[in-house]
Order: structure tokens, then sequence, then C-alpha cells
């Protein structure tokens, strides 16, 4: 072979061996991000996606311009499903759960921040955690939202991988988001072993400082009203809630002596949103002694997937209670009720379930058995 | 710009080599400043406002070569002398403000209680470089050495981009008569073929070894920082990742500078020839960044005397070269720590072959391959204790890591590898193995491992880059007269292995990964 041979045949097969990498990728599409080429068997199911939504959601948010949004951390991302009639007024409005798992509240904040200006959203529904809600600087924490690059996507060495794995996987991964970005979980697995867990590591931090008596009087609440004025600003119906919780951690609550304090918590920040807002933002919680909330733990359960986790159909009656019931004057919301509802009407609530379901209390103690409940006198 | 990043590989370089060809075709000026000004284009990549000053240092020192060598024909040689001093000045003076002012005065800040500052001065890339590439250009034209001032010539060998960041530092000797040479400037198949090859083995180092091992690296010295207090095998593990690191970082680098240059008709003088085969810390000297020992040798070492002013005064002119050697690697008490150690390590090497000789042994001959093996090892373990000094942040940092590793903390085992050692580990316990109690700051999952095993094999059995091209004089200055295994030529199974090697090097870059001797 001569030189020039070489020269022009390495230069041939370079160029042809990184396009056909690149239409490799494309083709597969591990991110998600293309969409246009769906072959059962091939490269239908994404198991890679969870890789790439940090990127790609920003990126789809911005070229298919969702209308309605559900904002916040895995809690929001496993548990509302946007298609979800009630919450996209009938399908008139194109949905998108723009949610992201271990999102604190700051990136939710930014992420708030990103789809007003990058998306013509009118409705959006954001998570958060009763507790400080501070502002978010979004130019330096979450400046790289949104950047997607393309060579990134089609022409690394890593994309590749990924386009092998996702065509490796397809007959052993079951589909774990929806095309909207609602992210299914590992459903099924084994959920009392988390809900040991949870309670362990709920019990580990009886009393601290998140928790502290006096916490309500002394809240950041700075990133909440920012959030509240950006909805005003761009028009967009923001409706707030606090993640539920299954009825076993508001007992662990109830245990720690943090009850009271957690709810005074709420009730601040359900004024805070009132005054903001002149009364025209919603905010609701979903804690409460019911068939959902206090589902028995067992090894396969319907609503939950640990503690904190819930499903989409736990999430789909809590949009129509938000969203139809709510606003209905015939009907009345069944799980959702106003971040400023009594404490001492939940109390009794609460006892009231406890008398009438003993077997509350054995299931919880089938859980884990250091823990013993009893209803007030 | 980087040499690894999408846009010098598919757009920078392409355009560069086409312009320079089609130029040349008219007028070989032409051709050369079209190079120049691309190479100031790659250099403004990074901050567009040192252009200036470096067109201004160009400017000026071509200026004073000038008048030094007018002078020199005209036989004023005091006047030459003057003229080399204020030139030489000015040159150390630029470099003193923007590398070392800072330096200085924290120096005599923490000496004197006291808050002296210039304020924020940023570092112009490659002033070292560029300082000293012209410092030798001023000194050899005051020694009547220098033959030729085409300005434009002048401007390429200084700003001539595949050396202009990291070297290798260029001596005008080598570099003018091929500017000046009608054959650079006809595209040449062989040297773009040879080029193209050299360059993807160094982008393959930097980006697959370099890269590679560099995450294992990192957490190791940053938590020495932090006041980790760190086990002899973490110590340890990260040391060599680090020696491994950047061994390949620059050796990628040096390859890709000699590659790029080669693309367009030049040859670059050898900078880096498998320094970890040494058997002694000279020969390391010979074999690492070589164009900066031969400057230092040329313009310090020799000037101060070198061996000439017998053994006392040439130990402490090494020490002395070594000293500067480290201050030039940057403004930092660790640099110059490590140059000291380094010129130790030299006097001792010397002082070892004198007493050799003295007892009627000739040091130069070669060693049973017992003893080259225990030798190459013994140097290889030096320089790995030299660069913990170089890579830590503060001298605080480099003592807890040679304490770590001199297992002053204890030998104690990740507490991962109990698990995974399963009878043996407990075996281990009951007989006094310690393991810790917590989780190792590196993932021991055996690839830290396999990464050192594998760069080790490379690093010490594998021809280098030169070597397996042997055939088609891919630098300055190299010879090999060995006949090895491993030779490239225009063939099928190479030009497989480049394409592999080549498309899975460029595909890996994800990220800007910047080269270690940058900073420098």
């Amino acid at each position: 072979m001569t030189p020039k041979h070489f020269v022009t045949r390495f230069a041939y097969g370079f160029f042809l061996l990184f396009a056909l990498a690149g239409i490799f990728n494309r083709i597969v599409d591990p991110a998600w991000y293309y969409r246009d080429t769906v072959i059962k068997g091939f490269n239908a199911v994404k198991p890679e996606f969870l890789s790439f939504e940090q990127r790609v959601k920003p990126a789809l948010l911005v070229r298919d311009q969702p209308e309605a949004l559900i904002l916040g951390s895995s809690y929001a991302e496993i548990g509302f499903d946007p298609t979800n009639p009630f919450f996209t007024d009938r399908g008139r409005m194109k949905g998108m759960n723009f949610a992201f798992a271990r999102a604190p509240w700051e990136k939710v904040q930014c992420h708030f921040e990103y789809a007003v200006t990058h998306s013509k959203i009118k409705r959006a529904l954001v998570g958060f955690h009763p507790g400080d809600l501070p502002m978010a600087d979004c130019e330096k924490d979450s400046e790289s939202i949104g950047d997607i690059d393309t060579i990134d996507l089609l022409f690394t060495y890593s994309a590749l991988d990924f386009s092998i794995k996702t065509i490796l996987k397809q007959k052993e991964s079951d589909i774990t988001h929806t095309p909207e970005g609602m992210y299914f979980y590992y459903r099924g697995v084994n959920p009392a072993n988390y809900f040991r867990q949870g309670l362990e590591a709920r019990s580990a931090s009886c009393g601290n400082s998140k928790n502290n008596p006096g916490k309500a009087q002394n809240l950041n609440l700075s990133g909440l009203r920012r959030m509240i004025q950006s909805a005003q600003a761009h028009n967009v119906e923001l409706v707030l809630f606090a993640y539920p919780e299954h009825a076993y951690l508001l007992e662990m609550d109830y245990l720690c002596g943090d009850m009271e304090e957690k709810w005074k918590v709420m009730q601040q920040i359900g004024s805070f949103i009132d005054s903001e807002s002149a009364g025209k933002i919603p905010a609701w919680q979903f804690y409460g002694y019911n068939a959902v909330t206090a589902e028995p733990v067992r090894n396969s359960m319907w609503y939950w997937q640990d503690s904190r986790h819930f499903n989409y159909e736990v999430g789909n009656m809590f949009l129509e209670d938000i969203f139809a019931k709510s606003r209905s004057p015939e009907n009345n919301p069944v799980f959702a009720r106003s971040l400023n509802t009594s404490y001492a009407d939940f109390l009794n609530e609460r006892d009231e379930y406890l008398r009438f379901h003993p077997q509350f209390t054995t299931n919880m103690r089938w859980v884990n058995p250091k823990f013993s409940i009893l209803p007030r006198n | 710009m980087l040499f690894n990043s999408y846009g010098f590989i598919f757009l920078y370089l392409p355009i560069v080599l086409l312009g320079f060809f089609l130029l040349a075709r008219t007028s070989h000026a032409f051709a050369a400043a079209w190079l120049a000004s691309a190479s100031l284009f790659f250099y403004g990549y990074w901050n567009p406002a040192y252009v200036g000053l470096l067109l201004c240092s160009i400017a000026f020192n071509y200026a004073f070569g000038l008048w030094i060598a007018k002078a020199g024909i005209k036989k004023l040689k005091l006047r030459q002398k003057k003229l080399l001093t204020l030139a030489l000045t000015a040159n150390l003076i630029l470099l003193g403000y923007y590398k070392y002012a800072n330096f200085f005065l924290d120096s005599v800040n923490s000496m004197a209680g006291t808050h002296l500052s210039w304020g924020e001065v940023i570092l112009p890339l490659g002033i070292s470089f560029f300082t000293f590439t012209q410092i030798a250009f001023l000194v050899d034209t005051y020694q009547g050495k220098v033959k030729e001032y085409n300005f434009i010539h002048y401007t390429l060998f200084v700003t001539y981009f595949p050396h202009l960041i990291a070297g290798p530092v260029l001596h005008h000797k080598e570099m003018m008569p091929q500017f000046a040479h009608a054959s650079t400037y006809r595209f040449n198949y062989e040297n773009m073929a040879v080029g193209l090859t050299i360059f993807f083995i160094g982008l393959f180092k930097k980006v697959i070894l370099a890269d590679g091992i560099a995450k294992f690296a990192s957490p190791v010295f940053d938590s020495a920082a932090s006041g980790v207090e760190l086990t002899l095998i973490e110590a340890w593990t990260g040391a060599l990742c680090y020696t491994l690191q950047l061994y390949f970082d620059f050796s990628g680098y040096s390859d890709m500078a000699i590659g790029l240059s080669r693309m367009f008709g030049i040859i670059l003088p050898l900078n880096f020839h498998s320094p970890y085969k040494a058997v002694n810390i000279i020969e390391f000297w010979r074999r690492w960044h070589m164009t900066l020992s031969r400057f230092l040798r040329d313009y310090l070492y020799i000037p101060l005397g070198g061996n000439r002013k017998g053994e006392a005064r040439r130990y402490l002119n090494l020490i002395l070269t070594m000293l500067l050697g480290g201050l030039w690697h940057g403004a930092g008490w660790t640099y110059v720590i490590w140059g000291g150690l380094h010129g130790f390590y030299l006097m001792v090497n010397h002082g070892w072959h004198a007493a050799r000789r003295k007892l009627g042994q000739d040091p130069s001959q070669s060693l049973s391959r017992p003893a080259h093996a225990l030798s190459v090892l013994l140097t290889f373990l030096a320089v790995v204790t030299a660069w913990v000094v170089f890579r830590a942040n503060n001298l605080d940092t480099a003592t807890a890591m040679l304490k770590a590793m001199a297992g002053m903390n204890g030998i104690i085992m990740p507490h991962e590898w109990l698990a995974s050692w399963g009878n043996f580990g407990q075996w281990l316990t009951r007989h006094g193995g310690n393991f810790s109690a917590n989780d190792s700051i590196l993932s021991v999952t055996g690839t830290t491992y396999i990464w050192i095993t594998i760069s080790l094999l490379v690093v010490w059995l594998a021809p280098n880059t030169q070597q397996i091209m042997r055939s088609y004089k891919p630098a300055l200055n190299f010879q090999e007269e060995r006949n090895l295994w491993l030779q490239w030529r225009p063939s099928r199974i190479w030009l497989a292995a480049c394409l592999i090697c080549s498309v899975y090097a460029t595909l890996s870059i994800t990220k800007l990964s910047e080269f270690i001797y940058f900073q420098f």
C-alpha cells in the first residue's frame, strides 16, 4: 500500500465510521430525544433514558411546547400522569411531567423558571416538602439546564455504548418512562422492605432540626414568593401541593412528637401563599387516614412504592380532587385538603380511623415491631 | 482550542492544512504567513487579549535580535552585550510579572505578615514556552549562531501552533531551515500518513489512557488536601495513578504536536522518549521533556559553569538548574521542592557514578537484566515520590501523601476487600490484617488496579511511538538502532488499527480536558 492509498482510505474510513456511529445512535436514540424511529424489539424500550433525562427533558419542553406541567422531585415524577384528563382539561392542554429524581426545592424552582421562559405553559402543578423554600440562584445552580449537545447524543463513545445497551436490554427491560416524562420506577419490587427502611430512617431523624419546634415562625419562603410572582407575571395557573406520605410515616411524625410543628409549618406556608396571591393560588396537602394513604403494607402493593413514592393511580385520584371535584359545587375532594386545615380535625380523623381499623396497628407492627402506636384516649 | 476537541479535528485542522498547501502553490511566504496567522488564531481562541502580548513579545525580540546581529557584524561587542542584557531583562520581567509576581508577594506576605498585592494576574498561556524560545534566539544571535532573520519565519517559529502552548521548546536552528525549505510547502502523502498516525496515537494516549486513569488520581489528592488521613494503599494508588496520568498526558500531547507538525511537512524535535524506562535519574532527564532539559543545560547549566569548575561547583550548578527548572513549571513552593528533589537525585546519581569510576567500574556499561529491572524500578519510585510533591496543591498535602505512602498512617486495607476476599479476608483479620471501617475514597472494584497494571505494562514493555514509526524519521534527534517487532508501514493491518484507534479515541472526546502541561 502506498502512503497515498493509506491517507485516502484512512480519511474515507474515518469519516465513514464516524458517520455510521452517528446514524446508528440517531436510529437507536437511547436518549429518546429524536423519537422518529421506533422498532419493537430493537429500540422501542429506552432503559437508558434515566441517564439522559436531565438534559433531554428541558430540550423536549422547548421542542414540544407543553401547556400543562408537573414539577417536583421523584415523588411527582413517579406519581403524576401528565396525560390525566382532569389535569389537561380533557386533553385540551398538552401535558408533560417535568419533574426530576432527587431534585431539591431549589432545582424545582429553577425548572419552573426555565419552563415559564421557554414554553407557553398555562398550568403548573408543583410539589414541595413542608419546610424552608428558599430562593435559588438559577443562573449559578442550573446554568446547564437545557444544554443539549447533538455531538454528545450522536458522536460519542458513551452514546454508542448506550445505544448498544438499549438494543441488548430490549427483551429484559420494561418501559421505564412514558413519552410525556412520567417515570414508572420499580413497580412491585418488595415495597415492605422499603417501608421498613423508611420508618427506620424517620425514626433515626426524630427531633432533628428540620422539625424543631418554632420552625414555623422562621421559615424562609423567598423562593416560593419568586415562583408565585413568576407564575403571575407569565399568566400561569400555579397549583401547589405538599408531597403526600403514607399514614405510617405520619404515625412516625406523631411518635417523634414532630407532627404538630409540621402542621404549623404547613399552615404557615398556606397563609403565605394566600397572602402572596390574594387567595388565587390553591395549595393542597393529602395527609390523612383512608384506604389509599393507609394501604396495608405487603410484599406487593397497589398504591405505594415505599412510604413516600405513590403510584400514578393515586396521583390520578389526587388530580381529580384538585382539578375537578374541588371546582365543582356538587362534589367535595376526597383526599385533598387545604394547607390551612385545622390540626385538631386531623387528629380526630386519625383517632377515629385507628379505632375502627385495628389491623392498621397490627400491620405497622409487622412492618417494624419497634413501633407501637395507639389512638389518643 | 484543544487538540482533543471536535472543533480542532474537524474544522480548524482541515482548514489550516488546506489553506497552507493551496497558498503554497502561489507563494511560500503567503503559506508561511497563513500558518502564522492560523497559529495566532489558535492562541487567541482562549483569550484574544493576550494575542497582543504575544505579538509585542515577538516584535520586541525580533528587533533586538536584529540589533544584536548588526552590532555583531560591526564588532561592537559591548553594545551587543548591553542589548542582550536589556532584551533578556525585559523578557524575564515579563515572565516574572505574569508568572511569579503574586508568588513572590504571597511568600513575602506569609513571612512578614503583610498584605501586599498586585491584584489578579491571569497567566497568559504558553508564556514560559514562547519566552524561553526567544531567549534562546537572542543568546544564539549574540553568539553569532543565527543565520536567518526572515520576520514571517521568525513569527511562525515562535507561534507555530503544534508547539506554542506546551512545547516542545523549539530551537531556531532546527526550525528556520525547515520553514525556508521548498519541500515543506509541497503536499506529501508520506508526511500526511505518518503525521495522521502519530497524531491519533497521541490522541488515544490522552483521551483513553490519561483521562481514563485521571479519575482515580484526583480523589486521592483532593482527600489528602481536605485533611482525610489516607491509608498506605490509597496513597500509593493515587500517586501511581497521577504518575501514569502525567505520563500519558504529556506523551500524548508530544505525539500530537509531532504528528500535527509532520502533516505540514515539518519535523519537530523529540521531546518524550519512554522516560519511565530510564535506569537512573540522569537518563530520566534525557528522556522526559527533552527539549526543556536541553534548554536548561545549554542556557543555564553550562553558562553557570557546568562541570568545568570542579565537583562541588558542578553539584551546586545542578541543584540551581533543577530548582529553577522546578520554578519554571509553576510559581509555587511545591514546584521548587520538586526541582530541588530532582537536583538532589542527580547529585546522588553523579556521585554514585564518580564512586564507581573510582572503583574502576564503567557506569555507562550495560547492566544485567535483574540489575537493569531493579534500576528502572528504583528510578521509577524516586520519580513517583517527586511527582507527589509536584501534584500536591501545597506542602501540607504533599507531606500528608508522603506520610501515608511511607505507612505512617498504618497499613490498613479498604474494608470492601474484606468482603470481596471472602475466607482469605477473614483469615487475614484473624492474623492481624487491618481493614478500614469506612468506605474507601476509591472505588475498589479492581478497575483501578487493572488500569494501573495495563498502564505500567505499556509504559515498561511497549515500544514508544517514535520506535514504532522509526522507519519514517518521526522526530529530530531520534535514533533507534534496534529492530523492533512493531513497525509501522502503510499497510492494511496498520490502516485498520489506526482507524479503530482514531475513531474510538475521537468518539471518546466527551468533555474538555486540558493537557496538564498547559498550566506551565
